[in-house]
């Protein structure tokens, strides 16, 4: 064979080289691969090294996540599990799909920066690959010149669905001098911890315990949505079995409903209050109310008396969709339990322009029958020690700076809740000159109701950079740049609190390409921002040690790394003891429960949960009701997607390749629609298309969409009006009309 | 035409190179000087070669006020730049052509990095995306050749067979079983001739080379 290569490459006759020699090989050796040594090169013969690797999923991004273990083979992981050591050991599909979302080729691997000077809605950024280092001098370039033109508030510290990143986050941006920091939670989730903070001075949502006799789940599909995952729900159906009543009420006749409900109530979207008040009504009139706890322990009842005395079950049965009937029923089972606790969900009665003062009288329900702090209801447990980490956020910097956010007097209960900037403003901070320039964590702009207004105004911005693990062309078309994230099994900050303690997280390989965790990108900006002592001179390490030490428990990032696949334990602040209010009191200005809310009407906004109805609805806007009969509802979860994520990802999107509106066979048929129709879904704002999906989920005249499809944006038919005291997005107030394509 | 076989090699090595560094990463300065002085569009035996040179050498002979920039956009919009409905893209690597999920670091990366090694190769520290990437496996096929080259040099005729035979394998089963589709997408979506041509030559080279090694070998 070897004399036969020799004599037939002499009888080649054809050329069909280029004469590449030219070149040199030295000149082109691309430099991919390097010779390595034998050993390594006997691993190909399938030893298949396998090694365990622990982290927690982001997949849904939650605050807490759930445990999972990956199968690392010769750099390649292989598999993904629960970690039974985690309290949250079983993740969902999602976390399953992590592997598939790992090796996405879709991913964002590298820096981008816009060559098309040229922004706004149909510009082509035209993007160019570009190197960290210019990168992280153009930011901080460009972030110093907003801040010596307009001030350092003229800046904002943007951030999506992520958290994760938050302390880090509002670490820089206090270094930096801008208050202007924002999270989901203006969003999502804060509203209702609001609602509960302004009556009870603490959260109020819990999952039943093995004691409680009732629980009033609201708004809430447990059984689909995000948080707490899959094990939360087995939790409700082992108290089901052990005789625990459910209260289910949701616009939507959902999974949760049908497994869970020994009564099942389905009010019209945003009359949540109005029910709520007259299941008050009930509790009262019939005198079924803890004496002891509202005589003693609340603020403002007699003025609350008075208002729900209103709300008869015959009056809420006009304005709710409920029958008096169900009201009562409902009223009695919640009330003769005995001890009782409730659910609803952080992203539903919220995004109505009543949104607050609605889930307060919700909340509410738990004072009127004393379900505080006992046995069978909600318990304020202490928490572990040694996790404070205020100091680490550096807020005595920003703490001076928080007069100065934006928004402070549009949303001035929002502002004195929270340390975050409301950032559904955002369009008009833009627009108003207050916010010139920023950096755009996770960030969607689907996210605003009118998008393509908030698309225009950051385009306006000098300078605007996001950080993503995608490229989102309705958001990042309009930025100057945009940067890598690495996915979960590539990083290990931060960490991931648990009941009794704290869990790590490891990498199973180094970022791909160039994608860099937000910890550590945050902590290279503070770095280029002229902090680099504060920032740790860019090692991640003793930037997460540093986080350890502000918490005081001694641990060591080498402590916890070492635990895994187990907990670090830490010591809990004491042993729970029932009414602890009775020592304490409770929160609040005036130091009990409070009906009537002493911050709001300092605040000037009414103290009790007084019932309006949305500013868009069938009552209060009848003229557009003519127009456009059906009420939409949008923002509902899905188990397979969170917001825009995996629409392409193949393992979740094989569920709902395409956008679906849920809709009653009796408003199918009332246009002559049928399954799978591709139909125009319409209302004085605009208009997107979906295909028909009939289903005994939603009561008639009610439809819904699912938000975040690029294709079919369901803020366009979203108004820019928002519920005055949280700030929140009115996702839930809208009307339509829906035909045929 | 070659008499001498390791000048064949070393040119055959030559072009393998040249492709992985242009599919390695953007053209530079010093590249792009050097292409200027390549014998480009000289005949050959292969249509889609000599109009993929063709293309490129009219490309460079263009003057234009930002020759790199030009082509770091359009190597950026290839390669790098995806949205996450992006689907029909020139995808560089390997297993998104071959694993049934569209992923990357499939089935088809494993063999590759399998048959690095048992060349005692692997994927060097600075690269740190999949080892099934054409660039690699390009660069690959460039190692193969000039390391026959040098086993003719010491008169080590059965080693350069052996090489040779590796080089067809790796040819057929992990270049010319994606390459073409990749090149005919990238052919559609580039915006310079530079990569247009490109395309072209690599498909066209790919096929040459296969059945000179087809020839070779028997």
């Amino acid at each position: 064979m070897a004399t036969k290569v020799n004599s037939t490459l002499g009888t080649l006759s054809r050329r069909s080289f280029i004469g590449a020699t030219a070149l040199g090989a030295a000149a082109v050796m691309a430099g991919g691969l390097e010779a390595v040594s034998p050993e390594k090169a006997l691993a190909s013969e399938g030893d298949g090294d396998e090694t365990y690797v622990y982290t927690s999923c982001p997949m849904c991004n939650q605050s807490v996540f759930c445990g999972l273990k990956g199968t690392v083979q010769d750099g390649k992981l292989v598999r993904v599990e629960g970690n039974e050591q985690h309290s949250k050991p079983k993740p969902c599909l999602k976390g399953l799909t992590s592997l598939q979302y790992l090796y996405d080729p879709n991913r964002l691997l590298y820096p981008l920066k816009r060559t098309n000077p040229a922004k706004g809605i149909g510009e082509d950024p035209q993007w160019e690959r570009i190197g960290w280092d210019e990168a992280l001098e153009t930011i901080a370039a460009e972030f110093n010149k907003a801040k010596e033109t307009y001030g350092a508030p003229s800046v904002t510290f943007h951030s999506g669905d992520p958290k994760e990143h938050l302390p880090l986050f509002q670490r820089v941006a206090a270094l930096f001098g801008t208050p202007n920091v924002s999270w989901g939670g203006a969003q999502c989730a804060f509203a209702l911890a609001m609602s509960g903070i302004l009556c009870y001075g603490a959260t109020v949502t819990t999952m039943p315990s093995p004691e409680t006799k009732v629980h009033l789940q609201w708004g809430s599909n447990i059984a689909w949505s995000l948080y707490p995952q899959p094990t939360a729900y087995k939790g409700m159906l082992d108290a089901k079995k052990a005789g625990c009543k459910y209260i289910v009420i949701d616009t939507r006749m959902t999974p949760t409903a049908v497994q869970l409900a020994d009564l099942y109530l389905q009010p019209r979207p945003g009359s949540d209050g109005a029910l709520a008040l007259a299941m008050a009504n009930v509790i009262i009139e019939e005198d079924l109310y803890d004496h002891e706890f509202v005589e003693n322990w609340t603020e403002g009842f007699d003025e609350y008396k008075e208002y729900v005395a209103e709300f008869t079950p015959e009056k809420a049965e006009e304005i709710t969709w409920v029958s008096a009937d169900q009201i009562r029923e409902a009223a009695r089972m919640w009330a003769e339990a005995g001890q009782g606790t409730m659910w609803v969900s952080p992203h539903s009665t919220t995004h109505h322009s009543n949104g607050v003062q609605s889930t307060r009288a919700i909340t509410l329900l738990l004072a009127l029958m004393g379900y505080w702090d006992r046995e069978g209801c909600r318990k304020l447990t202490p928490g572990v020690t040694g996790t404070a980490d205020a100091e680490f956020r550096l807020t005595d910097l920003s703490g001076p700076l928080l007069d100065q956010r934006a928004g402070v007097d549009r949303w001035p209960v929002w502002s004195a809740m929270s340390t975050y900037y409301q950032n559904n403003g955002l369009l008009e901070y833009i627009n108003d000159g207050i916010i010139h320039a920023g950096v755009f964590l996770g960030t969607n702009l689907m996210n605003f109701p009118q998008t393509q207004l908030v698309q225009e105004a950051v385009s306006t911005l000098d300078f605007a950079v996001a950080v993503d693990m995608h490229l989102n062309p309705w958001t990042h078309d309009y930025m100057d740049m945009v940067l890598p994230a690495a996915v979960c099994w590539e990083r290990v900050a931060p960490f991931q609190s648990q009941p009794n303690g704290i869990i790590g997280s490891q990498a199973a390989m180094q970022p791909a390409g160039e994608a860099r965790e937000d910890w550590q990108f945050l902590l290279d900006l503070g770095c280029a921002l002229g902090f680099e002592e504060e920032c740790f001179h860019g090692d991640l390490k003793a930037a997460m040690q540093a986080y350890l030490d502000a918490g005081g428990s001694g641990a060591t990032v080498d402590d916890i790394q070492n635990a895994l696949p187990g907990v670090y334990e830490l010591p809990m602040a004491g042993e729970w003891s029932p009414k602890q209010y009775e020592k304490n009191g409770f929160s609040t200005p005036s130091g009990k429960a409070e009906f009537k809310s002493g911050l709001l009407e300092q605040l000037g906004f009414e103290g009790l949960p007084v019932y309006e109805e949305p500013h868009i609805s069938p009552v209060s806007t009848p003229e557009l009701l003519e127009q456009y009969p059906l009420i939409l509802t949008t923002g509902n979860r899905v188990p397979w997607y969170v917001h825009s994520k995996y629409r392409h990802t193949p393992w979740l999107s094989q569920f709902m390749p395409e956008p679906i509106v849920n809709m009653s066979h009796e408003d199918a048929e009332a246009r002559g629609l049928e399954e799978g129709d591709t139909v125009r879904i319409y209302n004085q704002f605009g208009e997107v298309r979906f295909k028909v999906a009939i289903t005994n989920m939603m009561h008639p005249g009610n439809v819904e969409i699912l938000h975040g499809w690029e294709q079919a944006n369901s803020c366009l038919l979203i108004d820019r009006v928002f519920d005055p005291i949280s700030g929140f997005p009115t996702f839930k107030d809208a009307l339509c009309e829906i035909e045929k394509v | 035409m070659h008499t001498n076989p390791i000048e064949a090699l070393e040119d055959r090595g030559a072009t393998y190179g040249l492709l992985a560094r242009l599919f390695n990463r953007e053209v530079d300065e010093d590249l792009l000087e050097a292409l200027g002085n390549l014998p480009l569009g000289d005949e050959t035996s292969s249509d889609a070669i000599d109009e993929g040179s063709r293309l490129m050498r009219a490309y460079l002979a263009e003057e234009r006020p930002d020759t790199i920039r030009e082509l770091a956009v359009d190597f950026a919009r290839l390669f790098i730049v995806r949205t996450a409905r992006t689907a029909n893209a020139p995808y560089p690597f390997e297993s998104v052509h071959t694993a049934p999920d569209r992923t990357t670091m499939g089935d088809a990366r494993d063999r590759a990095l399998a048959a690095y090694r048992e060349e005692g190769l692997d994927k060097s520290p600075s690269w740190t995306l999949p080892e099934d990437h054409v660039s690699l496996e390009l660069e690959f096929e460039q190692t193969l050749c000039l390391r026959a080259a040098e086993a003719l040099r010491r008169e080590d005729e059965t080693e350069a067979a052996r090489l040779l035979a590796k080089q067809r394998a790796f040819l057929a089963n992990h270049l010319n079983n994606w390459v073409p589709a990749f090149a005919e997408t990238m052919e559609a979506y580039a915006r310079t001739e530079f990569y247009r041509g490109l395309a072209l030559f690599l498909t066209g080279f790919l096929e040459e080379d296969g059945s000179y090694l087809d020839a070779l070998l028997g």
